[in-house]
């Protein structure tokens, strides 16, 4: 057609021009539709499947990181169920009752496999083989590690043929020592490749060995012949390219086990369907390059329309009807001139116009109908990934640069952080504790510090309105050149699994209850009477008008120290909060004091509650004699007793043996309860601390004279283990060993013709530095004090009611009560305290008071003045 | 390697010390605190800065101005150490050329990675102009 035109105006003037033009605009419009051709090379489709290869690779790892992950915790959960332990610590259990509890606990949680082993690796029971019994599991490495404590993850297979299960081991524990194993499998697949493959496009096997166990996408023999290649002995590392049975594939491995080594999965994308993909839309492409030229032409007629001017008027009017585009009014030719001969080739041009006109509309139907295809496709693609994240329960965001949060988003954000995320800013969604999240934001994405340090100062969690327990993460998503593009945060909710570590805690707080009870039945007995006391005292006191607030805080302090040492949760944690109401109190450094008067009130009235509660709950486990003043006295006892009585030596009278028998006892008995104490703190301060030695604790006293004395030295304990006592590391740079010694010595000793009972207690920790109290006594405007004292006159500063050093207060100590309580109690009973360290080497505190004997001679003395 | 060790808790001091004596560094000053750093730092080359923030009088971030001003203290490794993860201090701290932040307490292997991600850091300001 074009040929046509061009032959006629080979010699004509007009004509020259005509094709002059025409021609350099065909020639333009080639070269740009062979220039959009050219993106499309064979190179640029190759780098993007080997890219989209990649990415479908860490997909797949974090998902198999991540299904290792869940499997532990699970499995950890349900080890420490308690229905577990129970089953496993009873001897001797029969198979049908252990089968059914597994097969019930592996429904709740959707396992594969749920399986147990005792101690020597013997499996006690299976949910997917429940005949299979007395299988010897102790080789298994998953198992072995189980059982030494540890526990690991593990692809596990028991042949060619059989399923291959991903499973994670943990051992189950009884008091810290395991007794068995647990493991809980899930099962690989091909529906688990077919998900894989829906998800990231890229086709799966899973190699057991070196034979395909599941595989999805591609035939198996292609995976066999990749196999064969020897792929496996390459690092893990980028696609590699292989040519198998004609076909171009890009293949990745990635280990799903580096403990065996024996688990693989193998990617695989074909190069040669995603070329045929892009030649298609070469195809459509050149079309529209056809089209274009085409219209085009149109244009040029347009164009030489303006070059032949008004002489031709026929023409003119004929083109103005083409340009509204009618086709059918023809000009009548009259001369063979180059205006007739342009005349002609005008009608002729006309209907090759009209002609491709038509060509041009079907084409335009056809493209609309391609795009809407391929449209189509990508909704479905679209809907199924979003259906399957939504599926995942976790709430996923994209939070591009500036903070804003991509309109695409998984559906459990709504649940999870209570509200639509898309386009809000990640700050205005999830509060930030500091004040410049704008700024923390620009920070991450352009990395000021490393990306994993900077994200450390986001939120860790979400406080929901529902109580769930949400926790937040943040993740990367980075460029090609290694900067960050966007920022995914993903929302997970642990609520079953905080929950099910706050009731193991709950059991194991119970537990130590009933243990320290049970263990310091006496103590416990005196415990009970004075809280009573103590609670009755501070029910009265509080309500009072202007009470007496450093009172009311010795008062909550013992109550607190008491219901921590036996583990009276309820209690204590009353007493903490009561506590910090008084602190504040007491300094006259609350808002609003009338407020915590009021809670002060409350609670007081709480706490005595919270024990009555205690107790009746407690009954049965406490006995009924501990509410009475009961003795139990062995019959050994009771016989030496007779025989002493019947064998009386001169002078001694009968009340004396029997209160050597009965009433006096071993002065150690009043302090044997605080080692129980010592291990709870010491473990939370991190310090090491051996059990405390008692040096003369045989000393026989009337207990119940000291026991307000003995219980107040609880304070001196604490006082070493938060003050005195050095970390591990800070002692081995002092030459010390790592763990912190403490020490009770007893002595009787007469003085003066008075008989007085001495108890030194000693730590070696790094002792007191008079400089600090110095310090101390300025800051609270005792300059004389603290000049004129000497440096052992000046540490008696410690026995000050509400003088500490520390400025922190922790829940131990810390609060400037306790040495003053010591101080407060040897003074009731007409003795005194005293302090002596020896800076870096420890503290002694020694407390001396006249004995029973000793304080009848000390009234006769007064008496006699 | 020397090392200087800023905190005004004698406990806090000494834990550090340990630390990084069993990171394999012998040359550990200690200073009580940020007034006695900012004298040190002029009499003597440090390569490696371990600095609490909360102290009084000098503050940490002071002590931190006080390190970048001086002749060589571009390229310095600079290390804070806060009580606990506070946006607001470690944002100044960013702000005025921290190498990496840390949360007291930590383990010897928190500090480990610290230090080395401090020494990258430090090494790529080191090497920007003006």
């Amino acid at each position: 057609m074009i040929k046509n035109y061009s032959s006629k105006l080979k010699n004509m003037k007009l004509g020259k021009k005509f094709l002059l033009t025409f021609s350099s605009i065909v020639v333009l419009l080639l070269s740009v539709t062979l220039g959009v051709v050219e993106v499309f090379t064979k190179a640029a489709v190759t780098d993007r499947v080997e890219q989209d290869l990649s990415k479908a690779q860490y997909v797949l790892e974090t998902f198999n990181t991540n299904q290792i992950d869940n499997l532990f915790l699970i499995a950890r959960a349900v080890a420490d169920a308690p229905i577990m332990k129970s089953l496993m610590g009873v001897e001797g259990i029969d198979h049908e009752t252990m089968l059914q509890t597994l097969e019930g606990l592996s429904e709740t949680i959707t396992s594969d496999h749920l399986s147990v082993t005792d101690m020597n690796g013997t499996l006690l029971a299976r949910t997917d083989k429940p005949e299979e019994t007395d299988v010897d599991y102790a080789q298994r490495p998953d198992v072995e590690s189980a059982l030494v404590g540890e526990g690991m993850p593990f692809v596990w297979s028991e042949g060619e043929d059989a399923p291959i299960y991903q499973v994670a081991t943990v051992p189950v524990s009884m008091e810290d020592r395991p007794i068995g194993s647990l493991s809980v499998g899930v099962k690989i697949t091909d529906e688990t490749a077919e998900r894989f493959q829906k998800m990231t496009g890229a086709a799966m096997a899973v190699i057991a060995d070196d034979h395909v166990a599941a595989h999805f996408g591609v035939d198996a023999s292609i995976f066999k012949d990749i196999l064969a290649s020897g792929i496996l002995e390459v690092e893990h590392a980028k696609p590699k390219m292989f040519t198998i049975q004609g076909e171009r594939f890009f293949a990745a491995v990635s280990n799903l086990d580096e403990n065996s080594e024996r688990f693989h999965a193998i990617l695989v994308t074909s190069i040669d369907k995603a070329m045929a993909f892009y030649h298609d839309i070469q195809m459509m492409m050149l079309v529209v390059g056809i089209v274009g030229l085409i219209v085009a032409s149109f244009l040029t007629s347009q164009a030489s329309k303006a070059l032949i001017v008004t002489p031709v008027t026929n023409i003119l009017n004929a083109t103005e009807e083409v340009r509204k585009g009618i086709f059918t009014n023809k000009i009548n030719v009259k001369s063979q001139d180059e205006i007739g001969v342009l005349s002609t080739n005008f009608n002729h041009m006309m209907d090759d116009l009209k002609s491709s006109k038509e060509a041009v509309d079907n084409y335009a139907k056809n493209l609309e109908g391609m795009v809407g295809e391929r449209t189509a496709a990508l909704k479905t693609a679209n809907g199924t990934i979003s259906a399957m994240i939504n599926s995942l329960g976790q709430g996923f965001m994209v939070v591009e640069a500036g903070g804003s949060i991509n309109p695409i988003y998984s559906k459990a954000c709504e649940y999870l952080i209570e509200c639509i995320p898309a386009g809000k800013r990640i700050w205005d969604v999830i509060p930030h504790p500091g004040k410049e999240p704008e700024k923390l934001w620009t920070a991450l994405f352009m990395e000021t510090l490393p990306f994993e340090d900077l994200a450390g100062l986001c939120p860790a969690t979400f406080k929901h309105s529902q109580d769930r327990h949400i926790t937040l993460t943040y993740n990367a998503i980075r460029s090609d050149d290694g900067g960050i593009e966007s920022i995914v945060v993903v929302a997970t909710d642990r609520t079953s699994e905080v929950q099910a570590m706050q009731a193991a805690e709950r059991e194991r707080n119970y537990a130590n209850m009933v243990v320290r009870i049970s263990k310091n039945k006496k103590q416990f007995a005196v415990f009970t009477k004075l809280s009573k006391d103590l609670l009755t005292e501070t029910l009265n006191e509080s309500q009072k008008e202007g009470p007496d607030f450093d009172l009311l805080f010795r008062l909550v302090h013992t109550i607190k120290g008491g219901s921590a040492s036996f583990s009276i949760i309820s209690v204590k944690d009353l007493a903490h909060s009561t506590e910090s109401y008084l602190y504040g109190l007491k300094r006259n450094e609350c808002e609003d004091p009338a407020a915590a008067l009021a809670k002060v009130r409350a609670q007081s009235v709480e706490m005595a509650d919270a024990f009555e509660l205690f107790l009746s709950e407690n009954r049965n486990l406490i006995g009924a004699d501990m509410a009475a003043d009961t003795v139990q006295i062995p019959l050994v006892r009771l016989k030496k007793f007779s025989e002493k009585l019947a064998e009386l030596p001169e002078g001694a009278t009968w009340q004396a043996v029997f209160e050597e028998e009965f009433i006096m006892e071993p002065i150690k008995n009043g302090f044997s309860h605080f080692d129980d104490m010592v291990d709870p703190i010491k473990e939370r301060l991190g310090k090491e601390v051996n059990p405390i030695n008692f040096i003369n604790g045989d000393i026989k006293v009337k207990a119940e004279v000291y026991t307000d004395l003995f219980g107040a030295m609880i304070h001196a304990i604490r006082n070493s283990l938060d003050h005195g006592l050095e970390i591990p590391e800070e002692r081995e740079a002092g030459g010390k060993p790592r763990a912190g010694n403490l020490s009770f010595e007893f002595n009787k000793e007469r003085v003066e013709n008075k008989d007085w009972l001495t108890i030194k207690f000693t730590d070696d920790g790094r002792g007191i530095n008079p400089a600090n109290i110095r310090e101390k006594l300025i800051r609270l405007g005792r300059e004389q004090e603290a000049k004129d004292l000497s440096d052992e006159d000046v540490i008696q500063k410690v026995f000050d009611a509400g003088f500490s050093t520390k400025d922190e207060v922790t829940e131990t100590s810390g609060r400037g009560v306790g040495l003053d309580a010591i101080a407060f109690e040897a003074g009731k009973l007409g003795g005194f305290a005293r302090v002596f360290t020896r800076l870096g080497e420890g503290t002694t505190l020694v407390v001396s008071i006249p004995t029973v004997e000793g304080k009848a001679q000390i009234r006769e003395a007064k008496m006699a003045i | 390697m020397s090392v200087l060790v800023v905190d005004d808790f004698q406990t806090v001091r000494e834990m550090m010390k340990g630390c990084l004596r069993q990171l394999g560094y012998q040359d550990i000053t200690l200073a009580c605190d940020g007034a006695e750093a900012v004298e040190l730092i002029k009499s003597k080359q440090f390569d490696l800065i371990l600095c609490d923030w909360h102290m009084p009088k000098v503050l940490g971030i002071d002590v931190l101005r006080a390190v970048r001003k001086s002749p060589a203290g571009k390229g310095i490794p600079f290390i804070l150490a806060t009580s606990e993860s506070e946006q607001g201090c470690v944002l100044q701290a960013v702000d005025a050329g921290v190498s990496n932040y840390i949360i007291k307490p930590f383990t010897v292997d928190t500090l480990k990675a610290k230090i080395e991600s401090a020494f990258k850091k430090a090494k790529a300001m080191a090497s920007l102009p003006g």
